[in-house]
């Protein structure tokens, strides 16, 4: 029966596996589905934060200048939130234009797991994960890594 | 009630069995890795656990089965029909639960199904022909708790209040038709409060989880007055704490005091000797896997480090829980 009960959570665990980090596809706060495949072509940065996490909080006006400027797509996952209408409000006093997800543990898992929070990942044109990265992001940390200077 | 009418009694019921009654998984399913769950919504989940109460033991001690014939009839212990002595309970519990957390208010419904086997040799095994079991399958004590955490804006400790019902069945039966013991029955017959608190938080990448609980019978309803002892847990558990992380190993320890019960019901042998409670350890390895889309599934084997039982009776070397929970 033991061995059983294991094998079972271990084959639900490596199917579950079959939605890995790169074929990934949310729902916004706008109740609109966001997919990595609808952004081929520009680079894509998805971004875990909480209103509640002064690092993610110190990066949004960087992402969102760089959201604006058409450098890159961010895509804000918000975590570890109370009630849904507290995101809702801190994204509006923000003036933050990104869609912004309503994530929960399981939309991390589908990342592989996070670190600590701020934790972003971003993806090239072509699509592919090329570098993650946990703690706060700068313009130019991430204009360098979009430029192939240094990784993320 | 006097000893003596207590003993009185006793003469006049079925010769007395004994069962662990402090025995049983008392895993914390709160938190099942993920964590406490503390985010607003709602959660069904199904839990499945296995206890084959199968080794006897007296205090500290492992005994065969003619040593706990023996223990059971010497001294003033001695019966003219032979006193009992059990052979095995089975338990098979799957529990389907509800819960909805608010901000600060949470509530939840546990609804037990119980399947036990039991075997027993009820003038004990000189007597073969007293031999007896009982095979049953009734819904167990409904259970509902409640949890405030509002404590701190992390909601990291909270008070754990709740209620035991008696709506489990209490008349089950042996095979030949005579009583099953008070403390075999899917149901207590009892309605019991549950008090306590629970902390969590993390050291590094480990995050931990305390909990204490006390649960109390406050109005037996049984028609033999068996009131259960009052019990008290102490859970403490870690795992691995990665936000979103898909499979986490996980280890509880599970500290649990239960008294011995009482009334007429209650579990003795001849001269009056309480077998029911003690003083348990166990030590829980587990896994849970996100499966996505709020689903997870958990499995733990609880292996006892520490048994020191109220006279003779029935522990099991392993105890088997699996569940699932959905969040939504």
């Amino acid at each position: 029966m033991i061995r059983f009960a294991l094998s079972l959570i271990l084959a639900l665990s490596v199917a579950s596996h079959a939605c890995a980090a790169g074929n990934w596809s949310l729902m916004d706060s706008a109740g609109k589905s966001v997919s990595l495949s609808d952004f081929r072509g520009k680079w894509v940065l998805v971004n875990f934060w909480a209103t509640w996490c002064p690092g993610c909080l110190s990066e949004i006006p960087d992402l969102e200048r760089l959201h604006r400027d058409g450098k890159l797509t961010v895509i804000g996952v918000a975590v570890s939130y109370k009630k849904r209408d507290e995101v809702l409000d801190f994204t509006k006093k923000q003036g933050i234009t990104y869609p912004v997800v309503l994530g929960n543990e399981d939309t991390a898992s589908r990342f592989g797991g996070l670190e600590g929070l701020p934790s972003s990942f971003l993806y090239s044109p072509q699509g592919e994960l090329v570098g993650r990265h946990e703690g706060p992001l700068s313009g130019d940390d991430l204009a360098a890594a979009i430029r192939g200077d240094h990784p993320l | 009630m006097n000893r003596k009418y207590l003993l009185a009694l006793a003469l006049a019921i079925p010769a007395k069995a004994f069962a662990c009654a402090a025995c049983g998984c008392m895993l914390s399913k709160d938190w099942i890795g993920q964590e406490v769950k503390t985010q607003p919504g709602y959660a069904i989940s199904l839990s499945y656990d296995f206890i084959n109460q199968n080794q006897f033991r007296q205090g500290k001690s492992n005994l065969s089965l003619s040593g706990a014939n023996t223990i059971q009839n010497t001294g003033t212990n001695t019966n003219p029909a032979g006193n009992e002595v059990e052979l095995q309970t089975a338990t098979r519990i799957t529990t389907l639960g509800f819960d909805y957390t608010g901000e600060t208010w949470g509530v939840g419904v546990q609804m037990p199904f119980v399947d036990r086997y039991h075997t027993t040799f009820q003038n004990g095994p000189a007597n073969p022909a007293s031999y007896n079991y009982s095979n049953s399958t009734d819904m167990g004590d409904l259970r509902i708790v409640g949890k405030y955490t509002g404590f701190s804006i992390e909601r990291t400790s909270g008070l754990i209040f709740g209620i035991k019902l008696p709506t489990g069945a209490d008349n089950v039966t042996f095979a030949n038709g005579t009583a099953l013991d008070a403390a075999l029955q899917p149901g207590t017959g009892s309605t019991d409060i549950i008090l306590g608190a629970f902390g969590m938080g993390q050291i590094g990448k480990l995050g931990w989880f305390a909990q204490g609980l006390a649960q109390h019978t406050l109005v037996s309803n049984h028609a033999l007055y068996y009131t259960p002892g009052d019990a008290y847990s102490l859970n403490l558990g870690i795992h691995y704490a990665k936000f979103g992380q898909k499979v986490t190993p996980l280890l509880q320890a599970n500290i649990i005091h239960r008294q011995s019960d009482s009334g007429i019901g209650a579990s003795y042998v001849f001269n009056g000797s309480p077998l029911s409670g003690g003083n348990l350890a166990y030590l829980a390895p587990g896994v849970s896997v996100r499966l996505g889309e709020g689903l997870s599934a958990y499995g733990y084997v609880q292996i006892p480090v520490y048994q020191d039982v109220t006279g003779v009776q029935l522990v099991a070397n392993r105890i088997l829980s699996v569940g699932l929970r959905y969040a939504y």
